[in-house]
């Protein structure tokens, strides 16, 4: 071998060396692909839009731009908080509210229970899709207490908090969307020229003042956010 | 006075050098990148070790990587896929079939790094078993799970049975006088099934037997190994769920995913090189004798 046949050996060594470097210190999950909410229409509810947090890029998780809004019932006369971040995961397994703490603070939920709701989104679609939400406290401050429902929404209007609901979903989610692409989008998936599976989904939580009644302003304002803002994701 | 031969001998062996580092550089690629990318990383693994291991010990005799002659075409070519495989690897996310193709991807490019394309059948066995990994991959995902869990609490009812014990199975559910246990998807071994097959293949590339029939009973007897080695785990494991023992949880943990389960599979690949060995030891015997 000679000189010359011997450069394209060294490129290569350099190549896979960076990249090996890269897989190992620079590894991080992709940025979320769901878009931000320009504004939001709630019925029953004045919206008025908070701050918004930046982007975070993360090894296991990357977040979207946050979203907080104040919505106030026009009803009870209630404040409520609504925090929305799209989520990104590198793998199906990390994908679940409870971590969300670990990466953002405002997701931290005491005495945590699970509950599954099922409504109906859309009555054109005639779509009834099951939810799975985490009610709890936030944490203990010198403030007021308040109670906070938190859970993710994914493409299809389903809404899970644990890996496996959410697993399943995006899963199948997947798969009838593979099936119905045309060949070539499947070839260019699979050769990396388009976007592949996507371990998605839109945080979304709300908060409320520790109060009578406090439980069924949440999941009334769920039910209605969740309406509005399924529509918006892509299938993975 | 500079000798030419040792000369020669040195830019050979820098040859040698720079084509086995590149394979190694890839063969950690692709580790680290199955590793820190895929959820199943741990079975992935360990088929991905063993391929790259196998196709290392089938590789050509005649050692081409010695005094590497690529046509132009072939090295460039090469060099393309080699890096292609890197680009692609950058963006595997979790459960992607890309992935299963990476190591195919580079160890063609490797050979063609290595030979001109004509010769590229001197590398047919260690391809081919990299070929491997996507069927076997494929293998692992559309095999109905809950049937082989069946088969399983069968053949653990079976051993039971041998043993003057009282059981009784009801799907994948395998129940003793005070506790069972329940074949569930992860623990019906099939893992372990697929890894004694690849490594069945290997022995069969590396150090085949002498007849066709003998190769084949070996492929057919791995997984078997397999099977039952599993079904033995699960008999220790409705037992000590059925027990009064003190400190059964902790057994039964470290029996079900722990570090004694483990030993089972190692157990299983050990016994059927056993197998292999001795029944390829006679067959050197009679060759001599004759």
């Amino acid at each position: 071998m000679n000189r010359t046949s011997r450069f394209p050996y060294f490129i290569i060594i350099v190549l896979a060396l960076i990249s090996i470097f890269k897989t190992i210190f620079a590894l991080s999950a992709p940025f979320p692909q769901a878009k931000k909410q320009k504004q939001l229409l709630l019925t029953g509810y004045r919206v008025v839009p908070l701050v918004a947090g930046p982007v975070k890029r993360g090894r296991d998780f990357s977040f979207g731009p946050s979203q907080q809004f104040e919505l106030h019932d026009k009803a009870s006369g209630r404040n409520l908080l609504l925090l929305i971040i799209p989520i990104r995961s590198r793998n199906e397994k990390s994908l679940q509210m409870a971590r969300m703490t670990e990466f953002e603070p405002k997701f931290f939920l005491r005495q945590r229970h699970l509950r599954l709701l099922s409504s109906a989104i859309g009555q054109e679609l005639k779509i009834t899709q099951r939810q799975e939400v985490a009610m709890g406290q936030g944490p203990r401050t010198d403030h007021a207490p308040v109670v906070r429902l938190q859970s993710c929404l994914m493409p299809g209007g389903r809404a899970a908090v644990t890996t496996a609901s959410i697993q399943e979903h995006l899963y199948h989610q997947r798969n009838a969307e593979l099936a119905r692409a045309p060949f070539q989008a499947r070839l260019s998936r699979f050769f990396g020229l388009e976007p592949n599976t996507r371990w998605e989904c839109l945080a979304i939580q709300l908060e409320s003042p520790d109060t009578p009644g406090a439980e069924t302003s949440l999941l009334k304002a769920w039910a209605g956010v969740a309406q509005i803002l399924w529509i918006g994701l892509k299938p993975p | 006075m500079i000798n030419p031969l040792r000369i020669k001998r040195f830019l050979s062996s820098i040859n040698v050098s720079l084509w086995g580092f590149l394979a190694c550089l890839f063969v950690v690629q692709n580790l680290v990148l199955n590793f820190l990318t895929q959820s199943n990383h741990l079975d992935d693994l360990t088929l991905i070790i063993l391929i790259w291991f196998g196709a290392w010990l089938v590789l050509p005799s005649s050692q081409p990587w010695r005094n590497p002659h690529p046509s132009t075409f072939s090295l460039w070519l090469g060099f393309t896929l080699l890096a292609a495989a890197l680009w692609r690897g950058h963006m595997i996310y979790s459960l992607e079939p890309a992935s299963f193709f990476l190591p195919l991807l580079s160890g063609i490019g490797l050979a063609l790094m290595v030979v001109p394309i004509r010769e590229m059948k001197h590398f047919w066995p260690s391809l081919s078993l990299l070929a491997l990994f996507p069927i076997l991959r494929a293998f692992l995902a559309i095999t109905p799970q809950e049937d082989l869990a069946r088969l399983n609490a069968q053949l653990v009812r079976i051993m039971l049975l041998l043993g003057d014990g009282t059981v009784q199975v009801d799907g994948i559910r395998v129940s003793l006088p005070g506790g069972g246990v329940s074949v569930l998807d992860g623990c019906n071994g099939l893992s372990t099934l697929v890894q004694l097959f690849l490594v069945s293949t290997i022995l069969f590339l590396a150090c085949p037997m002498r007849h066709r029939w003998q190769n084949t009973v070996m492929l057919l007897v791995a997984p078997l190994i397999g099977l039952l080695i599993n079904c033995v785990r699960i008999v220790f494991l409705a037992i000590i769920s059925s027990s009064n023992w003190p400190n059964k949880t902790w057994w039964f943990d470290q029996l079900h995913d722990g570090l004694i389960s483990l030993t089972f599979p190692a157990l299983a690949m050990l016994l059927f090189l056993q197998m292999y060995m001795i029944w390829l030891e006679k067959q050197v015997a009679q060759l001599e004798e004759q």
